[in-house]
């Protein structure tokens, strides 16, 4: 898994925009810790079970805060195959990590970067009858193209939104699920269930916004 | 086996008649063709003048097709206007008839059915060209007159019939690139009322691969035989006896199964039909005719390994109909039609638990009015009884109308409709490779419940209805028709066809194994139309001109209302990052083509008895599969570019009984490995014809 840190990065290329971005936080609340905007790429959450057979393997658990992936409790959300746990609510099988936090979440419709406000009425916790992100192809952040290519394909134009373990806010678009998000992906040669996404953290509490 | 021997046979025929060849010749060869009033049967199931058809049609004349160089169905009819073949599984070529899928185009010989949609799409390459007369398409809904499947059009192919007295033979033989070979040996003989008709069609190639090392062949080798044995009798007051049979065969290597080292992938096809015609013009004014026929379509696809077969599917179709129908015709020149008949359809199917059987029981009428001399009127309407589905009613009107000599309107609406398959109704299918199950209607509540008991269901959303509706289309039809001198006819044709209950499958639960389940129900609704422009030109006595041009618009209008509401959103494959589309980002239906344009030049040569012929087709832009990840297909997807395949056609009389034919097809070598797997680029033909 690699991250890339695109305020770091813009700060090389472009001084100019930080320093707006950062008057305009400063503007607001001159106290705010400013918010961090990430890529994560390669992040794999494969299953151990064969096509076909139930699914077992354990969840890969990912902290927005800690910008990785982490072992103990103070994780945000987790992914096995398509599946993607948020760490509040109850688990459904006994194989999902306990949830310890007051984690939620829900997916949004719209372009990542137009999406900037969290509705905190549309946040779900996991229950024993459905996760906050819904399965299924078309119900949640993917479809599965079915025969000939049986790809899975993260739907244009889904923003996920999340509360966190420890209630900040985070907003995620998955990119890609084989291997180095390859432009025409074959899910016949490309390696699956390797995520690339990218996300967008407020660190302070309370702030739902992620201008 | 069988196909050995019936090669030996072959073998054996044509050196008889090539043998005989010089005894036999006694005709006279005729420079001149006399253009005779061509007729068509398909649209009113009964002769009438092409010129004064009411509805859009076409007839490829066996000169045309003898001309061009081609050997099976599916290359011919991509060279018309509005056509466009799409590749299917291993090799197979489906329709697309104003822009509606190879499903809903009903394909007859001999204006009986062809039957054996394995996977929905009807094969037009599994059809020789060797032996046809000519071929009519109609298009437009036509399910008046033919029930389910006309719901696009009607293609018609019809076979060569015995007209003169005497022994006739014509014999050819092809060798072309990639060891492809197509010989005919076709004989008949009349004598007054008597007449015996045979041919015997061969034809094999080597395939194709067109991308080397990824273990498997593009289009893998294969050969097959068309067979044609006839009788017909002429009883004078009696009436006429047809008595036809026909046979096809097929050896494939490659099948459905994903080819993995040491094991053999088989394909086998067989294909019988019988077919009894009885017609009797049982006064001056009134016309009968009886058709029976029976249709028999198994196909085996099978995966071998060196102590047996370790995988098989078979399809195994059969179709009994018997047609009545009656002429009337009044001493104006109009007439009408009262048929009536019943099918018997059979199915057994690898994945089918179930063996069915359905029954249907139609009755039809129609009325060729010709209220003056100017304007014609034609109308119908058929009723079908079914055992397993609701009873369909599918009316149809037509006209044309003379304003002039030179000027005609002809204008038409029809009722289409094809009723749910047997997959879409029983499959019960599982693929344990990559994890999926599609049950079809019928069986999904038992395979369900069985599910649910053995407590391996995750969740299931119950279908709406388990009562699938037959596909259907309102398709209209208007075009004038403008001889600009009498040697340039001009036509212009809009078409519509507004598609309802199109059956598409969905996922409607998943097995506690993580398996989707699948099935089938009737949500989407569609839309074709566009615009279709044709004529030909003679400049010069010796040289002709022909050319078409189809504008198309095929949407799906669910597709529009999510473009419309802003919920649609494409994925830049670079950045990764989603984007908004617009309403006008919508392109349409995946495999269509906006422009499509054909041309075509002929020279006849050296006192009329030679003759090159030149042909390109264009066909315009279009998507394959969705790129961006809307599931729509849009502006910003990947697209096949427009592209243009040109053949040339060279056809050299020697002797009156000898002639050869030089046939290059895609000159100019065009190809997409990846996206066009029908094309293997530029292809060589020499053919040597023997006939009297």
């Amino acid at each position: 898994m690699i991250l890339i840190n695109i305020r770091s990065m813009i700060k090389k290329l472009n001084l100019l925009l930080l320093t707006l971005l950062f008057v305009s936080c400063v503007d607001d609340d001159p106290v705010l810790e400013p918010i961090e905007a990430m890529i994560v790429t390669n992040l794999e959450a494969k299953t151990t079970s064969q096509p076909g057979q139930p699914l077992s393997g354990d969840f890969v658990k990912f902290s927005f805060e800690k910008q990785t992936v982490v072992e103990g409790d103070d994780w945000d959300i987790a992914f096995r195959a398509t599946t993607i746990l948020v760490n509040g609510g109850f688990a459904a099988a006994d194989d999902e990590p306990s949830r310890t936090g007051i984690a939620a979440g829900y997916v949004a419709v719209g372009a990542y970067g137009s999406i900037n406000n969290v509705d905190e009425s549309l946040l779900k916790q996991d229950s024993e009858t459905a996760y906050a992100v819904p399965t299924g192809s078309g119900n949640g952040w993917y479809n599965y193209e079915g025969p000939p290519t049986h790809l899975i394909t993260p739907i244009a134009g889904r923003t996920l939104i999340f509360k966190t373990h420890n209630g900040r806010y985070a907003k995620m678009e998955i990119q890609s699920y084989y291997k180095d998000a390859p432009e025409s992906p074959n899910a016949f040669t490309d390696e699956a269930q390797v995520y690339t996404f990218n996300y967008t953290y407020q660190p302070n509490e309370g702030v739902i916004s992620f201008d | 086996m069988r196909s050995k021997y019936i090669s030996k046979l072959i073998l054996l025929s044509t050196i008889i008649v090539i043998s005989n060849i010089n005894v036999f010749s006694q005709n006279e060869d005729s420079i001149k063709t006399i253009e005779m009033k061509e007729v068509m049967v398909s649209a009113n199931k009964t002769e009438k003048p092409f010129v004064e058809l009411t509805v859009p049609a076409k007839i490829i004349s066996k000169k045309e097709i003898e001309n061009s160089g081609h050997s099976r169905l599916d290359e011919i009819i991509s060279e018309q206007v509005g056509i466009i073949t799409v590749p299917g599984f291993g090799g197979s070529e489906g329709v697309q008839l104003q822009g509606i899928d190879p499903e809903y185009t009903l394909i007859l010989i001999d204006g009986l059915p062809v039957i054996g949609r394995v996977a929905g799409t009807l094969d037009l390459s599994r059809i020789s060209l060797a032996s046809v007369e000519k071929i009519e398409i109609i298009k437009g809904a036509s399910s008046s007159l033919y029930g389910s499947e006309a719901l696009g059009g009607v293609i018609n192919i019809i076979t060569r019939k015995v007209k003169d007295e005497g022994f006739k033979k014509n014999v050819y033989y092809q060798y072309g690139s990639y060891n492809t070979q197509d010989i005919l040996t076709d004989i008949s003989f009349r004598k007054n009322k008597f007449a015996v008709f045979g041919n015997i069609n061969r034809y094999s190639s080597n395939g194709y691969d067109l991308i080397e090392g990824d273990g498997q062949k593009t289009v893998e080798a294969f050969q097959n035989i068309t067979g044609n044995l006839g009788l017909y009798y002429n009883m004078n007051k009696l009436g006429n006896l047809n008595l036809n049979y026909k046979l096809f065969e097929e050896d494939r290597d490659g099948t459905v199964f994903i080819t993995s080292p040491g094991i053999e992938n088989k394909s086998e096809t067989n294909e019988n039909n019988i077919s009894l015609i009885y017609q009797n013009k049982l006064s001056k004014s009134v016309d009968l005719n009886i058709d029976i026929y029976k249709t028999k379509y198994l196909n085996k696809e099978q995966q071998v390994v060196p102590n047996g077969i370790i995988n098989e599917n078979n399809f195994d179709q059969s179709l009994s109909r018997v047609d009545v129908r009656l002429k009337h015709s009044t001493s104006s020149g109009s007439y009408y039609t009262i048929g009536f008949g019943y099918d018997n359809e059979k199915l057994e199917r690898t994945n089918i638990s179930v063996k069915p059987e359905h029954k249907s029981q139609f009755l039809y009428f129609q009325y060729d009015w010709k209220t003056n001399n100017k304007f014609n009127l034609v109308s119908g309407i058929r009723y079908d009884s079914h055992n397993k589905y609701s009873s369909q009613l599918s009316p149809k009107v037509s006209f044309k109308y003379d304003f002039s000599e030179d000027l005609n309107l002809k204008g038409s609406f029809g009722y289409g409709y094809k009723t749910p398959d047997f997959r879409q109704l029983y499959l019960n299918f599982s693929n344990s490779t990559s994890g999926y199950i599609v049950l079809g209607v019928s069986v999904i509540d038992e395979v369900i419940t069985e599910l649910q008991n053995n407590n391996e269901l995750m969740f299931y959303d119950e279908l709406f209805t388990t009562n699938l509706l037959a596909e259907n289309s309102n398709s209209y039809n208007l075009g004038l028709q403008y001889y600009v001198t009498p040697d340039i006819p001009l036509e212009i044709n809009l078409f519509r066809n507004n598609i309802y209950n199109l059956i598409e499958t969905n996922i409607v639960g998943r097995k506690t194994n993580g398996q989707t389940i699948y099935s089938y129900s009737n949500v989407n609704k569609a839309f074709t139309q566009g615009i279709e422009i044709q004529g030909s030109w003679n400049p010069i006595k010796i040289l002709t001109l022909d050319g078409g041009y189809q504008l198309l618009y095929a949407k799906d209008i669910e597709a529009i209302e999510s473009f419309q509401s802003g919920t649609v959103f494409a994925r830049d494959r670079i950045t990764k990052q989603s984007f908004e589309l617009k309403s006008n980002d919508y392109f349409g239906l995946y495999s269509r083509s906006r422009h499509q344009l054909n041309l075509g030049v002929s020279f006849i040569i050296n006192q009329i008895r030679d003759n090159i012929n030149l042909r390109f087709n264009y066909r315009g832009k279009f998507g394959l599969v969705d790129t961006n990840n809307n599931s729509f297909l849009d502006r910003y997807d990947n697209f096949i570019k427009g592209h243009v395949l040109s053949n040339i056609s060279f056809n050299k009389v020697i002797t009156k009984n000898i002639s050869f034919q030089i046939f290059i097809k895609n000159i100019f070598n065009y190809k997409d490995e990846v996206n066009l797997v029908n094309n293997p680029g530029r292809i060589y033909n020499f053919k040597v014809i023997l006939n009297n």
